[in-house]
Order: C-alpha cells, then structure tokens, then sequence
C-alpha cells in the first residue's frame, strides 16, 4: 500500500505524457496535391494516386478528377522521402521519389 | 464496444440469467412452479404503476421476465443495427474496371474562430462515385425517397477520356524496401 500513491503519480505521469504525445501527432499533416497528365498533356482521370513510405506505409488512395487533380491530406512531413505512385486499375504506371517536408504540389507526367 | 452495446448484451445476460436461474430454484426447490397461495408471489410496477405485471407461480414470473428481458434486449439491437442499402446497377461499353464508392459528408457549423456543433447524421441523400481509369469520374446523388430500400443505379457508362498507358519502366522508380501491397479500397496514414 505504500506505494500506491507512487504507482498512481506513475500512472499520471505516463497519461499526460501519451495525451501530449498523441495531441502533438494530431493535427500535423500537409497537403500534397497535383495533376496527373499524359504524354499529350492531356488530364488523366481515374487513376489512383498514392504515397508509399518504409515507416509509415502506404497513404489512402486519391482518385483523379476529370481534369487529373488529386489531393492528399495529413501526410505526415518526414526526412525519409515518400514515392508518390500512381495506378491505372491495379497496374502501377508511375513511381517517383519526393521529399515532403512541408505542403507541396507535385504534378506528374505520365509517357 | 459502444455503451449501447454493452447495454443489449447486458440485458440479454440478465435475461439468460433469469432463465437459467430460475430453472436452477426450480430444480432445487426453492420455488414451485404451482401455486403457493393466493396472494402475488412476484409484482412487477413499469411505468409509474400504469402497467403491473403479477403472477402467484414466481419461477413463471422470473421465465416470463427473464425472456422480457432477452426480447426487448434483442429488438432494441435489431432497431439500431446498422441500416444495409443495397447498391445496384450494370456498366455498358466499359474496358476498365470500375471503383465504386458511396459518400455522405455531414456540414456543422463553424466560423472563421472554431467549430463548435453538434453532428447528427442522416441518410438523407447519398453520393455515389464511380471511378475508372482514362474516363471521367461520375457522380451521382441519392435522396431518401428515391432510395426506396436500395440504390438503383441503373445502366451507367461513363465518357472515355484518354486512352490507356501502358506501364513503362522509366516511370517507375525502384525503392529500397519492401511496398505496401496496392489495395483501391484500404485505408492509410493519409485523407483526401
């Protein structure tokens, strides 16, 4: 019983820290958003865009518009560079390195 | 778990335990299943006496309330079981598969300073979207009343835009770990 009070302090302790920990988390994020085009230039609806990172795995999917913008929120800035891919169905057509390190756009051309 | 749930499952094992409980004093004799006398043997007031229930035969009353119990525990999960809406429709001259999904945004009220509302959500209208590569998207709304029970798209092509690429390897960069399976429909770190 004595160290009841220690083990409560102990345990507040670790709530306030997860509270701050997960607090700081939520909330970051940026934005990254293009436009998909084909070798002619033209917009390329329908396809898939998504990033890739070896820590934090793979982003939700963004489809493209009829005029090939997609938009990604809440990627996480990292050191570590991303891989935006894109797919046309489940074929993936396109992969490049980029560094997100703040909100960017990335416009990709697709021969 | 939702507290909701907790509450149905609670009252079904309160339910079971009334059942099961009753059949155990039934067996031990610590209750008949005839008569004792005259008098109520169990008196049950719901809603401020407006309905009594008594019987003299107490192990029929705690089956009957015990069943009560597991009945209504149902019938309230059964009314707030999450509503299935069929979605139907076919494609027509259509190369690339197509990825369909159903939105619904919900609107609260915010101001330049904060967002402070209370969200209510409905099904009112939903948003269907269909997706294929190299045609354009198609949107389309659904009210209540023209669901009906189901989404009927009905016959759907969309307009192609562009024609297919093919994948070259000079689009694709190589990475240096191992990728995250492709899945249109899963979940990630990120929105949109």
């Amino acid at each position: 019983m004595k160290n009841l009070p220690r083990a409560i302090g102990l345990l507040l302790f670790a709530a306030a820290v997860l509270l701050t920990f997960s607090t700081s988390t939520i909330g970051q994020g940026v934005q990254v958003y293009g436009v998909v085009t084909n070798s002619a230039g033209r917009p390329v609806p329908g396809v898939a865009v998504s990033l890739i990172h070896p820590v934090n795995g793979r982003s939700r999917p963004s489809y493209t518009d009829q005029f090939g913008r997609y938009a990604i929120a809440g990627v996480p800035p990292h050191p570590a560079p991303y891989f935006v891919e894109i797919y046309w169905g489940q074929q993936l057509i396109y992969r490049q390195q980029v560094i997100v390190n703040g909100p960017m756009q990335w416009n990709a051309t697709v021969r | 778990m939702t507290p909701l749930t907790a509450s149905i499952l609670g009252g079904i094992a309160c339910g079971i335990a009334m059942v099961v409980g009753g059949i155990f004093l039934l067996y031990k004799g610590a209750i008949e299943l005839e008569s004792a006398s005259k008098d109520p043997a169990l008196t049950v007031d719901l809603f401020k006496k407006q309905f009594s229930l008594s019987t003299r035969v107490p192990a029929l009353g705690l089956f009957v309330i015990g069943l009560l119990f597991v009945g209504a525990s149902m019938w309230v999960a059964m009314k707030t079981d999450v509503p299935r809406i069929p979605v139907v429709g076919e494609f027509i001259d259509m190369d690339e598969p197509i990825n369909v999904t159903v939105h619904k945004e919900w609107s609260v009220a915010s101001s330049q300073r904060e967002v402070n509302d209370v969200l209510r959500p409905s099904f009112d209208v939903l948003w269907v979207k269909m997706v294929a590569p190299g045609y354009d998207p198609l949107d389309m709304s659904f009210s209540r009343d023209r669901m009906a029970g189901e989404i009927q798209l009905g016959k759907v092509t969309l307009k192609r835009a562009i024609p297919k690429i093919e994948p070259r390897p000079e689009n694709i960069e190589p990475v240096n770990f191992p990728a995250p399976k492709f899945d249109p429909n899963a979940g990630g770190f990120a929105a949109h």
